[in-house]
């Protein structure tokens, strides 16, 4: 009988104490009496621990394809040019750049007190050996595209790089943001199973100190980096693959930094611990989330039917619903803090009776009184497909799916794991629509996605979207280096998009990161907040982790 | 006894080349490729590099010379290298296999401690309160979802008492830890995972201890140890225990290759980095080369485990004879 006891008690306990965990105790279990709304001077030291649900796999960043990989990376690498707060394109490891011959030539001016992790010098040497690894038809790059379009490049000193096009290109600067190899270590190595995959070397404010797979990574200060000593003496990348366990070792402050889902930001960090432990931020993230219409599918032909639809959704009920209000309306595929989004298209209104007149208009009455609306006595049906593992989309297909109804059109929805999806459905053009999102790059371009010449199989206008006017200014904006002339092609773009509705545009979602409160100088501006990373600071009696 | 053996290793060869086939055949069948991870829907990655990824891998060939050339390489024990990072797929098992084994080896071992007992005392008063409340209880630990527990103990003992750790198997100073306080945080660290993983397993060892026991109890030899009048223990522990237990030898022989199985959600929750978590990432990423690994591994295991049981019953049990 000692047997049962012994077992059971453990049980009814936690059942009971499960209650009391919601329950807040003020902070912090590592030093009390300490407030964490001093701000104190600067100071060197104390360590960050992040938190990522899945592993990095190889840290030679033009191999690296996951967004885990890239943290790491991002800290360990520099590129040649980067985005600033603001969203503008400034020199890293290029003080400066000059256009030349119209857009076709850049030259990059290198930094020259820029030294890799191992002490040697950074030069042009380097540059130019990461670009030709990214054209090399042997390394598993998936980012050799936009380096295709130069012709040569040239080293014209250790501080200087020539790079020609075949033709004007304006993304390319930007893509001068890719991280640059170091050429004295890599240099006769199999970039896709090289060992310094595992232990990078690179110019970046964080040198590689460990890996432990699946656990974590550590990462620490580089004392000599070029831009000023990073503050903060470690970073901690901890793997939890579990996001119920991550949230529940946020809640011992084992962790001091994630990305919130928007229930946790609203309601399960709304206490007295949370307020007076972490600082919670909230900024647009960089993509959208959409729904897709298959351009080919007769029923989808007529701009009138998709504007109907559009009109039939409404866009803030489905942003409460799903993301808890904490996103916004988006009329256009760029990201809208961007200089490149058209501030000046409204969001049309929901307004389900304007859509049953498009729709009558198009041909779609209800005629046998069935509630759904039918043409040449088909009823208008058509199916949802969106990926497995995504529950906002799942939801959101459940709202819409109930708008239409009540206009008489019938919603199915189907969920499909990832890969499934997207080799039988996607590249083989096997679907009515889709709920998506695409994730964003800084740049505007998006020819890839919404050029007519982007329609085979495995490309990204799979919706079969072709506009003579678009593709002209997509074309246009490529060649256009000046950012204000760029501006107006795409807000063009953009109205075109909005007013064709080849994509029923959704929402944008809000990046929802927590950061410990003993973190100072975490300032939220379009680009985020990781963008002054290395300015963070923890003041000495608030430092957690000695070293 | 020595034919026999030899016998049965022969025989393992082509039912591992049969299993080989098979499951080569049936991951490649399941759509979507390797590549689809790393490139899909991602609008840097154009459809020219698609297809170069994909001429690398040689997932362009014919699938039987694929699976030739996997064999080819099996033959010299060379599984080859993932399709995810480029690192050697022994290399990858190898680092996740010693947390999966301690974990299952301690796991079985609690499961024994407790289900043996269980199993006996129920049998030796069956049908009475205790045996049917032993019953409910084992069943209860076999329902529930170790997820569900997991987490409920995580949030007992790792947030409101804050005795245990609740992540990983290592705190993050670990390093500045003496030899006695690093195995001490080992070990604060396996208890719930450990715990919650047998507390599924002990309805099955318990129940078959049980019924085991109660078969030996009606046998005439245990008849006999009564009619000599021994006192009821002495019955129960040396005469009837030794022999109930014979039958635990070919489950112990069939849990080897479960071994080295972990289970994804277990290990997901507790951030354990163990096997469960490596076959899972490489079925999502149709990393072929380590799916392919795990399996004939597991395969060659089960095998294995199948002769070393009866091997070991019939050391154990004279009663049991292999001829020729």
């Amino acid at each position: 009988m000692h047997i049962l006891k012994k077992f059971i008690r453990p049980l009814e306990i936690s059942a009971a104490f499960f209650f009391l965990v919601t329950l807040s105790l003020g902070c912090s279990s590592y030093l009390s009496g300490v407030d964490y709304n001093i701000d104190g001077p600067p100071s060197y030291g104390d360590a960050i621990v992040e938190a990522s649900i899945a592993d990095a796999t190889t840290l030679i960043p033009i191999v690296a394809s996951d967004s885990a990989s890239h943290s790491i990376c991002a800290l360990v690498y520099n590129g040649l040019v980067k985005y600033d707060k603001d969203l503008n394109i400034v020199g890293e490891l290029a003080e400066g750049w000059d256009i030349e011959e119209g857009g076709l030539v850049i030259v990059f001016h290198l930094r020259k007190d820029v030294r890799w992790h191992d002490g040697k010098p950074f030069t042009a040497e380097d540059v130019k050996f990461t670009y030709e690894r990214l054209i090399d038809p042997k390394v598993r790059t998936p980012y050799g595209g936009d380096f295709l379009k130069i012709r040569s490049l040239d080293v014209l000193d250790p501080y200087t790089v020539k790079v020609r096009y075949k033709e004007p290109f304006s993304p390319a600067l930007s893509s001068w943001g890719m991280w640059i190899m170091p050429k004295h270590l890599l240099e006769g190595e199999d970039l896709n199973t090289t060992s310094y995959g595992r232990r990078p070397v690179g110019t970046g404010p964080y040198k590689f100190s460990r890996w432990k797979t699946g656990e974590r990574i550590d990462l620490v200060s580089n004392k000599d980096y070029f831009d000023g000593r990073p503050f903060i003496d470690r970073y901690i990348y901890r793997i939890i693959p579990d996001a119920a366990t991550m949230f529940l070792e946020l809640e011992t402050e084992g962790i001091d930094m994630m990305g919130l889902d928007p229930l946790q930001y609203r309601r399960q960090t709304d206490n007295r611990f949370f307020k007076s432990c972490y600082n919670k931020f909230r900024y647009p993230s960089f993509g959208y989330t959409y729904l897709g219409y298959n351009l080919l599918d007769k029923k989808f032909k007529d701009k009138r039917v998709r504007k109907a639809l559009n009109l039939a959704v409404n866009k803030s009920e489905l942003i409460d619903g799903v993301l808890m209000g904490l996103g916004e309306v988006c009329t256009g595929p760029f990201v809208p803090e961007s200089w490149a989004y058209n501030k000046d298209i409204r969001p049309s209104a929901y307004d389900p009776k304007a859509a049953e007149m498009l729709l009558a208009e198009a041909g779609w009455i209800d005629t046998d009184g069935d509630g759904l609306l039918d043409k040449d006595g088909e009823p208008f049906s058509f199916t949802i497909l969106t990926n497995q593992g995504n529950d906002l989309r799942r939801r959101a297909a459940v709202i819409i799916q109930h708008r239409l109804s009540e206009i008489g059109v019938k919603v199915k929805i189907k969920v499909v794991e990832w890969s499934v999806f997207l080799t039988e459905f996607i590249n083989k053009k096997r679907f009515e629509t889709i709920l998506l999102a695409w994730g964003l790059g800084r740049d505007p371009d998006c020819y890839d996605i919404w050029h007519s010449s982007k329609t085979r199989q495995g490309e990204f206008n799979f919706i079969g979207y072709k506009n003579n006017e678009v593709d002209r200014l997509l074309e246009e904006g490529r060649r256009v280096f000046d950012q204000q002339r760029r501006a107006q092609i795409y807000h063009k773009v953009q109205k075109i998009l909005y007013e064709d509705q080849p994509y029923m545009f959704l929402w944008v979602a809000d990046s929802l990161p927590i950061v410990h409160k003993r973190f100072k100088n975490v300032k939220p501006a379009p680009a985020g907040i990781g963008y002054n990373f290395i300015r963070w600071y923890v003041p000495k009696d608030q430092q957690k982790y000695k070293q | 006894m020595k034919s026999y053996i030899k016998r049965r290793i022969i025989s393992i060869i082509p039912m591992l080349i049969g299993i080989s086939i098979i499951s080569f055949a049936v991951i490649h069948l399941a759509p979507g490729s390797p590549v689809d991870l790393s490139t899909s829907l991602n609008a840097k990655v154009s459809l020219e590099a698609k297809e170069k990824l994909i001429t690398q891998y040689g997932l362009d060939r014919p699938v039987f010379i694929q699976y030739l050339s996997w064999l080819k390489r099996l033959a010299t024990l060379d599984f080859g290298d993932s399709y995810r990072d480029g690192r050697k797929v022994i290399v990858k098992i190898a680092e996740r296999i010693p947390i999966t084994l301690l974990i299952n080896i301690l796991s079985i071992l609690l499961i024994l401690c407790i289900a043996i007992p269980i199993g006996v005392s129920s049998a030796a008063r069956s049908g009475s309160l205790y045996d049917r409340s032993m019953t409910v209880f084992v069943f209860i630990g076999f329902a529930l979802p170790g997820f569900w527990l997991g987490l409920l103990l995580m949030s007992l003992f790792g947030i409101t008492l804050g005795w245990l750790p609740i992540q990983g198997i290592v705190s993050l100073d670990f390093d500045s830890l003496s030899f006695i306080g690093k195995i001490a945080d080992v070990a604060r660290h396996l208890i719930l995972p450990v715990f919650v993983s047998a507390v599924g397993g002990l309805a099955g060892m318990s129940r078959y201890m049980r019924s085991n026991m109660l078969e030996v109890l009606h046998k005439d030899y245990v008849r006999t140890a009564r009619a000599k009048g021994l006192p009821e223990s002495m019955v129960i522990y040396k005469h009837a225990l030794k022999n109930a237990l014979l039958p635990v030898i070919t489950i112990l022989g069939l849990s080897v290759p479960g071994l080295i199985g972990g289970s994804v959600i277990f290990e997901s929750i507790f951030g354990i980095p163990g096997m469960g978590r490596l076959f899972y990432e490489s079925v999502m990423g149709r990393d072929y080369p380590v799916i392919m690994a795990i399996l004939v591994i597991g395969a060659t295991l089960t095998l294995i485990g199948n002769i070393l049981a009866d091997i070991s019953y019939s050391l154990a049990d004279p009663r049991i004879r292999y001829e020729k």
